[in-house]
């Protein structure tokens, strides 16, 4: 593919980062709206929300520049981790193009969220920064062990090998299934949105943010949660399109990627506005679980399963 | 040999100990050994340019070769570092007294590290080994508080019988494998080791193993670690977490693996260690709260890193082929990783240290909203927790990275679980640092309203706090002096991979600040201030409205409870052992001791040894003498002339009559 080609898809990865998570958010509380036999808000409305936050000045309860700084950092580690998978065949930024750096920079924003709630005085944010590590501490050997499947089945850890070389074994099944877990799970949609839970804990760790500092963390947060979809949707697609050689070809992997992520977001909508929060403490146990699920199922997978 | 320099100034720190004055002592010698310090980083470069040095020092056969440099490194970084941190933070031992007790053994404990690295001669490693675990013993109890003692004792005791004992054994063994302790030298032990039959490798191996193994705090020998590290000055810990665990990892390579040999089973054993000491000093950690046992912990935790890497290319490097390839990987990221962990854990212990320096207290419960006064100690413990957790462009990533890389390659069932443990166990330590960070310098308290720290100590922390970030950033700064093994890895200035994975880390700092400081332009914040909101009450107490280091994780904790019983259980087994062991030496004390003007009372527990006047028994054959002497030294000054020429002329007759009548 030709360098101009390879161009434009980074832009279309670019465009599609900046711009299209608030509208999948806008696209989840429209379905989540007609399943509660409501009208819903037009599909720019979490743009406007957004738009509105930008333009609002923010009170700081705190003299530490973390705290100002934490939602840029979160931000740019989030389009980073987004810009690290392919579009079509191209990566926007190839820093490194495997699953552990992808998954440590997603963490990045967690990371920054974390501290930035630590940053302040505020019982309810940490509170609702301990949540979200743990959270992590949960989900985070369970996509490990995921990790571990993959590559072992693929025999690399390089996201471009494991596309090209992944077979279908039951093992892969069953990790596809408990990865979109994970990744759900990752995301922090309701049931598993315990660190910003807004009736417990006020917001979390963003319980002190306001105006446009908050803007930037929701930002940050809508595009990991793209990320993670189209990480997920790029693993499901493109191991089996066959090789990617022709210009014509990526465009329609890259669509079919875009089709599936907008087809997925209503499923996710329809889940969210079907449960009920849980407590951390569930969580803990489900994934905990999981977990060992994980452990039969890279058994299965050094078995050749 | 530039390492003569280096010891010589070590010395001269000892002989500082000389000064009355206990301020300038600890000041004098605690620059000198960061002298010393800086001579050994010198060594290493000059090793790492002009090739291996043989030699012999002050009569001691040395052999610096690249694998000695890599532990000088570790040894010369960390000594710099809590050196300088020490001229200003041992002010606060003053009380204490005893400038020169400090300055002898903290001098010696760096001097013996350098040496055990670089001897080649069995003998005098287990000497310096020796040399290096007493001084560390006296180092360890120098606040004389009541608990630091009995934790400096179970430290000593532990170290004596799983680690003296066994290596004065390997020690015999080699001697009886060469036949002279003049031809010692490692290459001669390794050929003789050859030709031995099976079961003398075994027992050679095995005594060595459990040697390292509890000098590093494997599982399970852990138990000492965490109050060892408590009770010392908190400079001392950041060398002991910092490159005495290290020391241990030398030994199972140079001792180990290049004398007795490796295979497969070995490597797996090291591994698993590995694995099950990085899950439980880690989980472990994660529920402590006084920061300097919580940094024992995961000392304990990250050696366990290190022995996975290690034990990965120990169980795949004979294998050959592209399993190999990744055993020299694993191998060289277990180094790696054995570097960083110098590096930021010794980084740790300064900030836990100079906080301990301005506010007295190292208890996570009790600190809190530091990172106001403290900038500068916040943010070098924000790099170096950063670091420990593994959060790119930081050093600990790569390291952890690579381990991964090398375990999900390993075509081994356990090797790859030992992966997947060791990346839980990255949020485990992630959790845990998030918790030491946000407890002490997070928020806002008016509890503590101190100072930054003086410039020594800064200047301490932020050599290694800013190496965590340059070698995160240029890997390829030490990946030429870390790869001993030759692993096919892959790194110039803009990257270091492995065959197809790789990771560029100054594209991802450039397009990180990039995206960061671009959308800090196109968002720029405006603010105003106010007052955390705290649901309008008007009775709050502000410095408590938070969660304090112990409510953290308190559901997880809850949740593996029964994680934390078996580790109880295994810990109480230990401490029992060590219990007994206290008790044999107090029934054979005994017999050689009698408590002075009670001559009846037993000896019961330490503390009687401690707090009455002991006589011991040796002491009873020279007293007579020594109390003629004190007799004398007291009475000499009085007597005046006349009478001292009289008993002289008396003393001078009888021995001319003696001389005459014989």
């Amino acid at each position: 593919m030709e360098t101009t080609a390879k161009l434009a898809f980074s832009f279309i990865g670019v465009l599609l980062t900046f711009l299209l998570p608030p509208y999948l958010d806008g696209i989840a509380r429209r379905v989540k709206a007609r399943l509660q036999y409501r009208r819903g808000p037009p599909l720019m409305q979490t743009w406007y929300d957004l738009n509105k936050l930008f333009n609002l000045p923010s009170v700081k309860p705190t003299k530490s520049a973390l705290f100002t700084w934490a939602p840029f950092l979160a931000l740019a580690s989030a389009v980073i981790g987004a810009l690290l998978l392919p579009y079509g065949n191209v990566v926007p930024i190839n820093v490194g193009f495997n699953l552990v750096v992808f998954f440590y920079v997603i963490l990045m924003v967690s990371v920054f969220l974390m501290l930035a709630g630590l940053s302040v005085q505020n019982a309810f944010s940490h509170l609702g920064s301990a949540r979200e590590m743990q959270i992590i501490l949960t989900v985070e050997p369970l996509i490990a062990i995921l990790y571990g499947v993959l590559a072992y089945n693929a025999g690399s850890l390089n996201i471009a090998d494991i596309i090209a070389n992944l077979h279908l074994t039951p093992s892969l099944v069953m990790t596809y299934v408990l990865l979109a877990y994970a990744l759900y799970v990752e995301s922090g949609f309701v049931p598993f949105d315990i660190a910003e839970a807004e009736q417990e804990v006020i917001g979390g760790p963003l319980s002190e943010y306001s105006g446009r500092l908050l803007g930037v963390f929701y930002y940050a947060i809508y595009i990991k949660r793209f990320a993670l979809l189209w990480f997920f949707v790029s693993l499901l697609v493109l191991p089996w399109v066959g090789p990617i050689n022709t210009t014509l070809k990526a465009a329609e992997v890259l669509a079919v990627q875009f089709l599936l992520t907008i087809a997925l977001y209503p499923v996710i909508a329809s889940l969210e506005a079907t449960n009920a929060r849980l407590r951390i403490d569930h969580v803990v146990k489900m994934n905990t679980r999981a977990f060992f699920a994980g452990v039969i199922i890279l058994a299965m997978a050094f078995m050749g399963w | 040999m530039i390492l003569e320099y280096a010891i010589g100034a070590f010395i001269l720190g000892g002989l500082v100990g000389l000064i009355r004055d206990y301020k300038a002592t600890v000041k004098a010698s605690s620059f000198m050994a960061f002298l010393g310090s800086l001579a050994l980083l010198w060594q290493v470069y000059y090793v790492y340019t002009n090739g291996p040095v043989t030699g012999s020092l002050f009569g001691i056969p040395v052999r610096i070769d690249n694998l000695s440099i890599v532990f000088l490194l570790i040894i010369g970084l960390v000594g710099v570092a809590s050196s300088l941190f020490a001229i200003n933070y041992m002010e606060m031992f003053e009380n204490v007294g005893k400038g020169w007790v400090y300055a002898v053994a903290y001098n010696t404990f760096l001097a013996s590290m350098a040496l055990v690295v670089t001897v080649d001669s069995m003998e005098y490693f287990v000497m310096s080994w020796e040399l290096m675990t007493l001084s560390s013993f006296i180092l360890v109890f120098f606040s004389e508080k009541l608990r630091d003692v009995d934790a400096s004792v179970k430290y000593y005791i532990t170290m004596h019988f799983l680690d003296t004992i066994p290596l004065f054994l390997a020690l015999g063994t080699a001697y009886s494998l060469v036949g002279s302790f003049d031809k010692l030298t490692f290459e001669n032990i390794a050929n003789a080791m050859a030709n031995a039959p099976f079961h003398t490798k075994a027992v050679f191996g095995g005594l060595l193993m459990i040697a390292f193994m509890t000098k590093s705090g494997m599982i399970p020998f852990q138990f000492w670690v965490a109050e060892t590290y408590r009770a010392a000055p908190t400079s001392v810990s950041a060398v002991m977490a910092g490159a005495m665990e290290k020391v241990a990892l030398y030994g199972l390579i140079a001792l180990i693996w290049r004398i007795v040999g490796t295979s497969y089973s070995l490597g797996l054993f090291v591994a698993v260690i590995g694995a099950i000491t990085l899950t439980v000093g880690t989980l472990y950690a994660l529920r402590e709260t006084n920061a300097k046992r919580l940094l024992a912990y995961h000392s304990i935790g990250q050696m366990g890193y290190i022995w996975l890497g290690i034990g990965i290319g120990m169980a795949l490097i004979p294998k050959g082929g592209f399993l190999a390839a990744v055993g020299a990987l694993g191998a060289f990221a277990g180094l790696f990783h054995a570097l960083n962990h110098a590096i930021f854990k010794a980084s740790l212990f300064l900030s836990a240290g100079a906080v301990e320096y301005r506010t007295g207290t190292v208890d996570l419960d009790e600190l809190g909203g530091l990172g106001k006064t403290m900038k500068v100690t916040a943010l070098a413990a924000l790099f170096a927790s950063l670091a420990i957790s593994g959060v790119p462009p930081f050093n600990g990533f790569l390291s952890k990275w690579l381990i991964y890389v090398s375990g999900y390659y390993s075509h081994s069932y356990v090797l790859a679980l030992g992966a997947v443990l060791a990346a839980f166990i990255s949020a485990a330590t992630l959790a845990s640092f998030v918790k030491f960070y946000g407890t002490q310098f997070g928020g806002k308290m008016k509890r503590y309203d101190v100072e930054e720290a003086p410039a020594g100590m800064l200047a301490g922390q932020w050599i290694l706090a800013g190496l965590t970030l340059l070698i995160g950033v240029f890997p390829g700064t030490v990946t030429g002096i870390l790869n001993v093994f030759n692993a096919p890895i892959d790194t110039n200035l803009y990257k270091i991979g492995f065959k197809s994975v790789f990771f560029s880390p100054v594209l991802f700092v450039i397009v990180l600040g990039i995206l960061t400081f671009g959308l800090y332009l196109v968002f720029k914040p405006e603010y105003k201030e106010a007052k955390p909101w705290d649901c309008g009450s008007t009775q709050i107490d502000e410095d408590e409205y938070r969660i304090n280091a112990e409510g953290y994780y308190i559901k997880y904790e809850e949740k593996i409870g029964s994680f934390y019983r078996l580790g109880d259980w295994f810990y109480s087994v230990g401490a029992g052992i060590i219990h007994y062991i206290v008790r044999a030496y107090l029934w054979m004390a005994s017999y050689f001791t009698k408590i002075v003007d009670t001559p009846y009372t037993k000896v019961e527990s330490l503390d009687d040894l401690r707090e009455r006047e002991i006589m011991h028994i040796d002491e009873e054959v020279f007293k007579p003498l020594i109390r003629f002497l004190n007799i004398a030294r007291d009475v000499l000054p009085g007597i005046r002339l006349g009478t001292f020429i009289v008993i002289a002329l008396i003393v001078v007759g009888a021995i001319v009559g003696l001389l005459i009548a014989m």
